[in-house]
């Protein structure tokens, strides 16, 4: 009796759990696509662009490497997104409900999530790249060798000049 | 009997090696100005080594070499085969620099597959790449659409007699002026007034799109840039896909079929008769082998799928054109594509292999080559059907009448021939590293065909070997296997002397 019990109670945190909002990898939607086809999903993914439209926008996400397009409509309200992914900016990170569509008919037959529901998981950040010590010791290199052989050439080519204008 | 080359001309040969290093280094001038711009710092950085390492070796290649004869024709193919391999080379340090590269190969892959203008690539987190990183992407591309001779010959004074070899060895067999330099100049005119025209567009309909100023303008300069020069790298990952525009797709459309256009055409739809257009014989090619391909795409697709027909007409028109024209973009992605039928597949690999005109930016068999080996066949069945008596003599127009003989027919049938070899041999090598057979083909005709498209094969963690048949099969196939087979005659007389 106990260990049915156990059992019973092992399988319902396991539900709850899956209620509780389980995020599916973006990699793992466009694996297999025609299973996720028209299935309510929720996803975490960084923002990289927002492109408003009359009806809502177009909010592109990026998630290992994999990037989707998502249909927001005007209803459903939008978090505040201050950070857009860039090469010094990580994009604010974002939950996503709503409906994945493999190919939308509606929407030029994307691949594409119809959200339900945003909102601001993390508050993406800007951070400064400053070129690493060892570029900045290869750059000093390189231009030492190059202002060497320069000026090598150009010795040579007048001395070369020199003489033809001798003879 | 073998040429072999004098130690003289090989001296001279590397020596015009030096100065196209050093031309190259210039122009990394150009992104590098855009770094500084837009405050990039670290990618100036890597633009400015990148730029002594070039200059340096450039300069090294003239204190070695000097110029002591003007090159022989042959001597000129290796020189283009060899410049093609090199500048690649050099342009793929600032991108290895960039850090969004697995290995140094990774990098030169995708330099290789830019100057080609191919469009596969190997490139992480392209998302957050620095714009003149990107800028020096859809550069490149630029660069090699037009020709690396084209662009070294434009800034020429004077002719020199090995300036055709050049000409021809990268796989332009038509002047369209008579000297070579103006026709260099000609094309750059043309490209450069379709650059601002396409660019504009493009710029506003990604405003429209919902794109802020400063991404609008790069893109639209990056989308121009690789659709005329049918090249195919976008800025961001999800490719056409990023823009949810289908102004945005049927713009890049018109770039795409523009730059798929033999330059010639272009001369005569400028300056001469514009109804050559509809009489060319590369014209017509296309325009038979595009609607029949597109019917049978359609139609399996149609056959095979539950997509409704505005759909299936926007996707099929897309991918035809996209592969027939060389360019590599997609309103798709990798996994609907991959999700379509084999049938369907069969015939974007036909339209990929068949590629666009002759001089123009595409890869491929091209049309005029379709066009001749088809009229050949049709001026052959006629031999059996009409009696011995009747001489027909089969003709084609490409500007002006030509009569179909044999040496053409000879020619297109060689180069078509190491196309189908090429397609068939990079496939075999997929295959025997574990691919299945039909992507590996796709992939394979991709490369060769410099088109772009992928069905998820061309990936950083596809084998070594696979990166290197890929890169063979990009460059021989940009060269249209003449300059590269007529080097690999020169090299092997080398060690025969």
């Amino acid at each position: 009796m106990r260990r049915i019990f156990l059992l019973f109670l092992l399988i319902l945190t396991n539900t709850l759990s899956l209620q509780a909002g389980e995020f599916i990898e973006m990699k793992e939607l466009l694996a297999k696509p025609s299973f996720w086809d028209s299935k309510e999903v929720e996803v975490k993914a960084e923002v990289l662009d927002i492109l408003r439209r009359k009806k809502g926008s177009w909010i592109n996400i990026l998630d290992e490497g994999v990037s989707l397009g998502v249909w927001v409509p005007k209803e459903v309200g939008l978090p505040q997104i201050i950070y857009l992914a860039g090469p010094e900016e990580k994009g604010d990170l974002i939950r996503i409900k709503g409906k994945f569509y493999f190919n939308n008919p509606r929407y030029l037959g994307q691949t594409m999530i119809s959200a339900e529901e945003i909102s601001l998981v993390k508050r993406g950040e800007k951070f400064s790249l400053e070129p690493t010590l060892k570029k900045k010791r290869a750059l000093l290199l390189w231009a030492f060798l190059f202002l060497i052989t320069g000026v090598v050439y150009l010795i040579r080519n007048l001395k070369y000049a020199r003489r033809l204008s001798k003879t | 009997m073998i040429f072999s080359p004098s130690k003289e001309s090989i001296s001279s040969l590397l020596n015009l090696l030096g100065r196209l290093l050093c031309l190259l280094g210039l122009l990394f001038l150009v992104p590098a100005g855009i770094a500084l711009f837009l405050g990039e710092v670290p990618a100036l950085f890597d633009f400015l080594i990148s730029l002594f390492i070039t200059e340096t070796a450039g300069l090294l290649f003239l204190l070695f070499f000097p110029y002591k004869q003007d090159l022989d024709y042959s001597l000129a193919f290796l020189l283009v085969a060899l410049v093609w391999l090199i500048l690649p080379f050099f342009s793929a340090l600032p991108l290895w620099f960039s850090g969004h590269f697995k290995s140094f190969l990774d990098a030169f892959f995708d330099s290789m597959s830019g100057f080609t203008t191919t469009g596969l690539s190997l490139i992480r987190d392209l998302d957050h790449l620095f714009y003149s990183h990107n800028f020096f992407r859809h550069f490149i591309m630029f660069l090699g659409g037009q020709g690396i001779i084209i662009v070294a010959l434009s800034f020429s004074q004077k002719a020199s007699s090995y300036g055709v070899g050049l000409y021809v060895g990268e796989a332009r067999q038509e002047r369209i002026l008579p000297s070579i330099i103006s026709t260099s100049r000609f094309i750059w005119t043309v490209t450069l007034v379709y650059f601002i025209i396409g660019s504009l567009l493009l710029f506003f309909l990604g405003l429209k799109a919902g794109l802020p100023y400063k991404k609008a303008l790069f893109h639209g300069i990056f989308l121009f840039m690789a659709g005329f020069d049918t090249g195919g790298f976008t800025p961001q990952t999800l490719n056409l896909g990023y823009y949810h525009s289908l102004s945005l797709e049927l713009a890049t459309l018109i770039v795409m079929l523009l730059g798929s256009l033999n330059f010639n055409l272009h001369y005569f739809l400028w300056r001469k008769n514009p109804k050559e257009i509809l009489k060319n014989i590369e014209t017509r090619t296309f325009f038979i082998s595009f609607s029949l391909l597109f019917i049978f795409l359609n139609l399996t697709l149609a056959l095979n799928s539950k997509l409704p027909l505005l759909e299936l007409f926007r996707k099929g028109l897309y991918q035809i054109l996209t592969a027939h024209t060389g360019c590599g973009f997609s309103n798709l992605t990798v996994s609907q594509l991959k999700s379509w039928a084999e049938g369907s597949l069969v015939f974007i690999i036909i339209a990929m292999a068949l590629g666009g005109g002759v001089g123009s930016t595409t890869g491929g068999i091209k049309l005029m080559r379709v066009g001749l080996l088809f009229k050949s066949i049709v001026a052959e069945v006629k031999t059996w059907i009409f009696p011995a008596q009747v001489k027909m003599q089969e003709k084609y127009h490409h500007l002006q009448d030509f009569l179909l003989e044999d040496r053409r027919v000879k020619l297109a049938f060689i180069v078509f021939f190491f196309y189908l070899l090429s397609y068939l041999g990079g496939a075999v090598i997929s295959v025997l590293l574990g691919y299945p057979f039909l992507p590996a083909l796709f992939e394979s005709t991709s490369a060769s065909a410099n088109v772009g498209l992928t069905l998820g094969i061309t990936s950083p963690q596809m084998p070594v070997l696979l990166k290197l048949t890929y890169i063979i099969q990009m460059w021989t196939g940009r060269l249209e296997f003449i300059s590269v087979i007529a080097s690999l005659g020169i090299i092997i007389s080398l060690f025969k002397k």
